[in-house]
């Protein structure tokens, strides 16, 4: 085969992976929007019997929004609390540095959490907070505070042990050697870790369900619900409700990343990874 | 540069130091003195413990005997350890890389803005004061790394190789800062190489490390004069490329 003709080999077959991935990425939401828009679905027809758009006028009623707005305030706080428990949990092993220590962080991880959270219901109920905001908000910290631990104990390198010695050297305390060393190094990670801990607590359903009791109701939790109750078209405009926080959150971080690099030169937050793996020896 | 040269000269006493890395002797029984607003120059092969010597002096590795005494007083610290590596702050501004030490140490920000500027300017940064750290060149990164170990005024500065990874030219020209800085300022250095041309080119006091020992050179012509500086051959050398029968 000549050169113009693996050429365009190449270019077909790109073509084709990319349909490929264009396919699996976007027909899920296809589907769901398509799902969500109608109403009336007869099995096994393909097409709904209307096209009406009530399982959106319901999507936004009451008791789905109050959820969404219970849901989202609990993962923020899961969020904000994971990451600060994460990275002061993940900066104590460093100064440790023991690879024990740092197994340790990940045993949450090595469990189910549904599982887990039968475990830990019996202790929750013993405490009151079984059935509770609080108790989904302990239990669902737990995993996102390993999760959060084991991700910063990874940015740790040589040249922050010594930043640090050359902050106290220069005159500089705890506050200082956090202000100048542990944030600056763990910057590209923040947005990272609160993002991924928030979208963990927004979808999770498993620790929600043991430890709520029933009681806690999410969205994630409302959508269950619909899919129980056979509502196609309501449990498909929630789902594409789920994901909204998650798109917006993409969005803005690469939106933050694009004017990082647009104003300073500087690295966003994937240039910030890939400079850290840069800087170890 | 406000402050008083009592506030940051030193003196140095080594005594007895020995230490064992990896069960390997690499200081045995290290003894010197280094008056104040001197430079020590210690040359030294690689992995001979120019850097073990250094780091013990800093504190930063516990001899297994000996003991290292940093006379002088004064608000800044005991000794820096500056090395290739600048260790700059990337979050921070040119500026405010130099005048960390003065921000941690509370300095009013008039005294600031004219101590770090009188220095940046000295140093050919004043025009790059508020560029981000990344946007400098290797040679400027030294420059405003040595602006910053001048500012914290310690007694004592301990640099090892610092000038190694850059270009002939910007190193020269780093040597020369150096010089100049350090008798301005009377700064008390510690200066290690394993180039015979800059140990000539930055020190005032000489020595070299062998075997782990340390031995001392009572002035600049007994160095040179020493077959085993090197400083005989790169002269032979340099005299050959002189009359064009040497350099390959």
């Amino acid at each position: 085969m000549n050169s113009a003709g693996r050429a365009a080999g190449g270019v077909v077959g790109r073509s084709v992976l990319l349909l490929n991935v264009a396919v699996l990425c976007v027909l899920p939401y296809v589907v769901l929007v398509w799902l969500s828009c109608g109403s009336g679905w007869e099995w096994p027809r393909l097409v709904p019997l209307r096209v009406d758009g009530v399982a959106w006028q319901r999507a936004f009623s009451g008791s789905n929004g109050r959820a969404a707005l219970q849901g989202a305030g609990l993962s923020l706080a899961v969020a904000v609390c994971s990451t600060v428990w994460g990275l002061l949990i993940s900066r104590c092993w460093s100064e440790t540095g023991s690879g024990r220590v740092r197994g340790l962080l990940y045993l949450p991880l090595l469990t189910s959490p549904a599982i887990a959270a039968g475990c830990l219901f019996d202790l929750m109920a013993r405490i009151h907070v079984a059935g509770s905001w609080l108790g989904v908000f302990l239990v669902q910290s737990v995993y996102g505070t390993s999760f959060a631990a084991v991700l910063f104990a990874g940015v740790r390198e040589p040249g922050s042990w010594r930043r640090e010695q050359l902050v106290r050297t220069l005159g500089g305390g705890d506050v200082a050697v956090w202000r100048h060393v542990v944030l600056p190094d763990s910057r590209g990670l923040l947005p990272l870790c609160l993002f991924q801990t928030a979208l963990m607590s927004w979808l999770d359903y498993g620790l929600t369900t043991v430890v709520g009791g029933g009681r806690v109701q999410t969205l994630t939790m409302r959508l269950f619900s619909q899919i129980r109750e056979g509502g196609v078209s309501q449990a498909a405009a929630s789902s594409l409700l789920l994901t909204v926080p998650a798109l917006v959150a993409l969005l803005l971080l690469r939106w933050r990343d694009g004017w990082a690099v647009m104003t300073t030169g500087g690295p966003g937050l994937m240039g910030g990874l890939q400079r850290g793996r840069e800087r170890k020896p | 540069m406000s402050g008083t040269t009592e506030e940051r000269a030193g003196a140095l006493q080594v005594q007895g130091l020995s230490i064992q890395l990896g069960g390997r002797p690499v200081l045995r029984d290290v003894n010197l003195r280094l008056a104040e607003a001197e430079t020590l120059v210690v040359l030294g092969s690689s992995g001979c413990g120019k850097s073990t010597l250094l780091k013990c002096v800093a504190g930063m590795l516990r001899p297994d005997a000996g003991t290292v005494e940093v006379s002088g007083s004064g608000t800044g610290p005991v000794s820096l350890y500056l090395d290739q590596e600048p260790l700059l702050f990337e979050h921070l501004s040119v500026f405010e890389n130099a005048a960390f030490a003065l921000r941690m140490r509370g300095v009013r920000e008039a005294e600031v803005q004219r101590e770090a500027g009188e220095l940046l300017e000295l140093t050919g940064l004043q025009s790059e004061l508020r560029k981000s750290v990344w946007q400098l060149s290797g040679g400027q990164k030294q420059r405003l790394a040595f602006v910053r170990a001048l500012l914290a005024r310690p007694r004592l500065l301990l640099m090892d190789e610092p000038f190694a990874a850059l270009d002939a030219q910007t190193r020269a020209r780093m040597q020369s800062i150096f010089r100049s800085l350090a008798g301005k300022f009377r700064m008390t250095t510690i200066f290690v190489t394993h180039d015979v041309r800059e140990s000539l080119s930055v020190g005032t006091v000489f020595g070299r490390l062998v075997d782990g020992g340390f031995r001392g050179y009572v002035d600049r012509r007994e160095f040179a004069g020493d077959p085993e500086t090197g400083v005989r051959e790169e002269l032979e050398f340099w005299e050959a490329i002189r009359h064009g029968t040497g350099g390959g």
